[in-house]
């Protein structure tokens, strides 16, 4: 293993693995959602493009990438061209910390899956994924225009607020694993031999309804929802900008499925790791079971984007400011209690 | 429901979990969706497509120009006229014009022809290109099929296409 | 139509009080058909309206017609003839007042007694150019406001007039606010309230935001514009502006005989086309005296409340799609399909049905049909339990709809709301039970009442009703009577002079046809209730106190189709 390899070769192709990786789950992620929701409600959806539809989103690119690029006359400029490129920057970055599997042995050397790890990984990550907030906002101020405004406005709060249940409840997974390293917590659920989610449920049901409002996605969409009057942020937005828009949400998505499965449903570990009798699922490396998990949870986002109806903006704060944050509070006085009588 | 229930189902997101389990149970159940154009859904016997003239088993046509049509229909699609030659029994029609873009499809001239000679197809691919492929003379009102398209798409004919 | 028909004794109780109370003001009056005329003289029209409604307890307008005599007004008669088509709840009484006016003179508004005359009158001085004194706001509803002319007028060339337009400023430099909008033209339909002159009244505290809700908008179920005043999120006022789908149908249907008029009307309410052209047909069988025979009438009933079924499925699809319950929409509209392939089976078209004539119906229902159709009912309970799970109990369905845009019994009927929104009010009130047609009253079904009036409560009143329907259809096939399908009706209807107003209850609501014939084979004048342009004028009272994301619940919950408020 020659420096040049291991200090420059190895972190840059782990660099473009963590960009890639979240891009190309959106493009699965575009079809996905599609093909899920179409077959929810009866129908096929797209199968015309590629076998089953399957290069439906690249359809879609083409298309977004040829539309003209519009921006009005008293639109701020830099602000209005910056905040896409900052949405999809947070929701980008925050995969620094995230391992994207299981550490693979190459001979003597274990090439790990993930450009970093820090000892307050999950800190981070919640941190600059905050960041995409500031996108939100210059969006909405940039188009000068008050509809997209107030959208800004509302998705801004909405975000914040259900910000405070996540990291509640993330904590009293740190709590447990004694760690706010995300491999560590990995390893801790290993040697436990229990997935956190089944060990503490409330705080799981917690962070994903906190998770799902977090990516206004439905039943939380009220601020971009299309029958609604205020088209949310992103009204002024077309073409690539608008693309833009819409590729870090769903990064952002991928990202919060990572966290959920990192924090609660063991990472890469097979399900029962220290049972023996389920020692053959380790036939399957760890990181297919990793994306096996990750794709669970982005139908789940999708199936429940095609049951429920949407929650209007009020009911959405009173939920998490009257149910969720008091749930959580409650929900880690609990767990501390517990961890310290035991 | 007592109250006890309405808690606990309230709690434990039941309602929520009801909704899931439908959708879930639809996701897998088999879809109704015929593919068109690969697959198409054949109209009923009654249905209304486009009107046509027929003829008689002998390929007599049946029409009489006795404008019953023309005089019950109320968005004017019709301009016919006829004449008897000397020694026929029948009128014939001379000119018998009809123009897709007014007709509703209400049947008021169908239910009125005293020869059954104008009814309603079953043809319902009626797009076209040309504006003119929308007025049909005597003759064109007897096309079906095929040749009915090709009147229908004039437009993409000439020029040599 | 037998209870109809005859003459009730409370008819006359009704009209000898107004003779007695108004000795000069009543000109002339009788019973006849079933149905109470009074002509009043002008000056007299408003007491005599405060005492219909106070002390006759009259409740509301059901419509306000004008009639342009030409002819009378050549040999010095009075041009317009307006006639206010009243009825009286809980016994169902109709009375229909004639007040005459010319061209010059204008009649008292009807308004600040009857609420649910607003835009009738504005329609009437749109289309008659008939003024009303007192109206809070009289200006044109269907027409641009720029129209010159009243297209109703028998003067009116049916092919129009050609109008020089020139192109709406639509962007102004100096701002391009609606208010600035507003400024150019104040009479452009909006009615400000006396208190606020100015739209931002930073005198009160209020800051007030107007927001449009465009004619092209996915939730307006049709070509609906919408002009909102919110306070931050709560809704202040609610104008809706219409005419953008006017076809100007009433002057075409005076050109048309009788029997072309009735696929014309299947364009009306275009969800559920054959309850228009049983409305119409039934009217037209009314003035004409022809008997329609047992086997077509119940035939009717099985097609008008299938109609009724698949009108109710639309309905639901597009208000849980509006909530943003996406996949209800096309469960519903699933459903929907197998009533629509059945039309198609029985007359060919699956939305423009024409599939009654008048004196009867033109196909008969043979074996396979009636089995077809019974099949089909028994597939609609699953489809709906499938719904009925997603929506009746779901928490996030229930804080969007229940106390949502409430109206009380009482206001309900104050502004004509009629239809299933006002059974969810609490009001049992359906034509079908309480002046019945066309054989509705051999059939045993209930009529779904709801308590409070908000969307939850309209939203399990269509549900139950589809039901019902279900029941309804079953019992006619079951029951189906041999006979003739068709009256004999000569092939030129000429129809002997008089006028007639009949109602049905239609999936949206009362319907209502109003017939004057001349004797000769084409309608001297024909007037259309359509009960969406009256419910529609309750979505303020809804709406106001509201959040602005609930009017688009609310607006779909009224279930308004804009071809028939349009015309």
């Amino acid at each position: 293993m020659t420096p040049f390899v291991a200090d420059v070769l190895i972190p840059v192709g782990k660099v473009v693995a963590v960009i890639l990786y979240p891009m190309v789950m959106v493009v699965v992620m575009i079809w996905l959602e599609r093909r899920v929701v179409a077959l929810i409600q009866g129908r096929l959806g797209p199968n015309r493009v590629g076998f089953q539809g399957i290069l439906q989103p690249v359809a879609d690119a083409i298309k977004l990438f040829f539309k003209e690029n519009i921006m009005q006359r008293q639109a701020d400029k830099l602000l209005f061209n910056i905040s896409p490129v900052l949405v999809m920057f947070s929701s980008l970055l925050a995969f620094c910390f995230v391992p994207l599997g299981e550490p693979i042995r190459i001979g003597s050397y274990t090439l790990t899956l993930w450009i970093a790890e820090s000892p307050v990984g999950l800190l981070i990550t919640l941190g600059l994924s905050s960041i995409s907030v500031f996108g939100v906002i210059f969006g909405g101020w940039a188009s000068n225009s008050k509809y997209p405004l107030m959208g800004a406005l509302r998705s801004v709060v909405q975000i914040l607020s259900y910000e405070i249940p996540i990291g509640l409840t993330a904590l009293t997974v740190v709590f447990i694993a004694r760690s706010m390293d995300l491999v560590e917590i990995v390893r801790r659920q290993e040697s436990s031999g229990v997935w956190y989610g089944f060990l503490m449920p409330l705080s799981f049901v917690v962070f994903w309804i906190s998770a799902v409002a977090e990516t206004n996605r439905a039943p939380f969409d009220l601020p971009e929802a299309e029958s609604e009057l205020v088209a949310g942020y992103h009204t002024e937005y077309s073409g690539m900008k608008f693309a833009y828009f819409y590729m870090a949400e769903y990064a952002h998505m991928v990202l919060v499925s990572s966290l959920v499965v990192i924090l609660f449903f063991g990472g890469w570990l097979p399900p029962f790791p220290g049972v023996k009798a389920f020692a053959f699922l380790h036939v399957l490396p760890g990181s297919i079971w990793y994306l096996i998990k990750i794709m669970f949870f982005l139908f789940l986002y999708v199936w429940i984007r095609a049951t429920f109806p949407r929650y209007r903006f009020d009911s959405l704060i009173r939920l998490v400011w009257k149910w969720l944050i008091p749930l959580s509070l409650v929900n880690f006085l609990a767990v501390a209690l517990v961890r310290y009588l035991l | 429901m007592s109250r006890l229930r309405r808690f606990l189902r309230m709690v434990f997101l039941l309602d929520i979990l009801q909704g899931l389990r439908v959708t879930l149970r639809l996701y897998f159940s088999r879809k109704v969706t015929v593919q068109y154009p690969e697959q198409v859904q054949e109209p009923t016997p009654r249905f209304r497509g486009i009107l046509r003239l027929h003829r008689n088993d002998q390929g007599e046509p049946l029409c009489v120009a006795c404008k019953a049509c023309q005089r019950a229909c109320g968005t004017n699609c019709f301009d016919i006229e006829g004449n008897r030659t000397k020694g026929a029994k029948l009128m014939r029609p001379v000119k018998f014009d009809w123009k897709l873009d007014r007709c509703s499809f209400c049947g008021l001239c169908v239910e009125v022809c005293p020869t059954s000679a104008i009814r309603f197809s079953r043809e319902f691919r009626l797009t076209g290109t040309d504006k003119e492929g929308l007025l049909f003379h005597l003759s064109e009102m007897y096309l079906a099929g095929e040749s009915l398209q090709e009147h229908l798409c004039a437009g993409c004919r000439r020029g040599g296409g | 139509m037998p209870e109809s028909a005859a003459d009730r004794p409370e008819l006359r109780q009704a009209f000898d009080a107004l003779t007695g109370r108004f000795p000069d003001g009543v000109l002339s009056g009788g019973v006849e058909k079933g149905e109470l005329s009074v002509r009043v003289g002008k000056d007299a029209l408003a007491s005599v309206l405060a005492f219909l409604k106070d002390e006759q307890g009259f409740n509301a307008v059901d419509d306000i017609i004008v009639l342009d005599n030409i002819r009378a007004s050549g040999e010095g008669g009075k041009r317009f003839t307006v006639l206010y088509q009243l009825c009286r709840f809980p016994d169902f009484l109709r009375l229909r007042l004639a007040v005459d006016v010319c061209e010059t003179e204008a009649l008292d508004s009807a308004v600040p007694v009857y609420r649910s005359a607003d835009w009738a009158e504005r329609e009437a001085f749109d289309m008659f150019g008939v003024r009303f004194e007192g109206h809070p706001g009289l200006c044109r509803i269907y027409m641009p406001d720029e129209f010159e002319g009243h297209p109703l007028r028998k003067d009116f060339p049916l092919g129009g007039r050609d109008v020089a337009s020139e192109a709406p400023r639509i962007y102004s430099r100096e701002s391009d606010s609606l208010q600035a909008l507003e400024r150019q033209s104040p009479e452009r339909g909006i009615r400000h309230s006396p208190t606020d002159t100015h739209p931002w009244n930073s005198a009160k505290g209020i800051k007030e935001i107007d927001l449009n809700m465009g004619p092209q908008h996915p939730s307006t179920h049709g070509v609906l514009r919408l002009k909102l005043a919110v306070d931050n999120e709560v809704v202040l006022r609610v104008v809706p502006v219409l005419g953008y789908l006017h076809r100007g149908m009433e002057k075409l249907w005076e050109n048309l005989t009788y029997t072309q008029v009735v696929p014309l009307t299947d364009r009306l309410d275009y969800i559920a086309a054959l309850s228009n052209n049983l409305g119409f047909v039934l009217a037209v069988e009314t003035l004409a005296g022809i008997e329609v025979p047992r086997r077509a009438r119940y035939i009717r009933v099985v097609l008008a409340e299938l109609q009724r079924l698949a009108s109710h499925l639309a309905w639901l699809g597009f208000m849980a799609n509006d909530i943003g319950a996406m996949s209800v929409l096309l469960y519903s509209f699933e459903a929907r399909e197998h009533v629509l392939d059945l039309f198609e089976e029985y007359c060919g078209a699956r939305l423009t049905v024409h599939g009654i004539r008048i004196g009867g119906v033109p196909q008969d229902l043979d074996g396979t049909l009636v089995a077809r159709i019974r099949t089909v009912l028994e597939g609609i309970p699953k489809h709906l339990a499938d719904i009925r799970a997603l929506l009746d109990e779901n928490r996030i369905w229930k804080e969007r709809t229940v106390g949502v845009g409430l109206i009380g019994a009482g206001d309900a009927v104050e502004y004509g709301l009629t239809g299933p929104s006002l059974r969810a009010s609490g009001v049992p009130w359906d034509i079908r039970k309480d002046i019945p047609y066309s054989s509705y009253e051999e059939f045993d079904f209930d009529v779904p009442l709801g308590r409070n009036g908000d969307i939850y409560d309209r939203y399990i009143v269509r549900l139950e009703e589809i039901f019902q329907s279900i029941r309804i259809v079953r019992q006619a096939l079951d029951g189906l009577p041999e006979g003739a399908i068709s009256a004999k009706v000569p092939r030129v209807l000429k129809v002997p002079p008089g006028e007639v107003f009949h109602t049905i209850e239609a999936p949206k609501g009362v319907l209502g046809f109003y017939v004057k014939s001349n004797g000769t084979d084409k309608p001297e004048r024909v007037k259309m209730k359509s009960p969406s342009f009256i419910n529609l004028q309750s979505l303020e009272h809804m709406c106001k106190g509201n959040l602005f994301s609930d009017v688009v619940g609310i607006l779909g919950s009224l279930d308004i189709v804009l071809g028939e408020i349009d015309k």
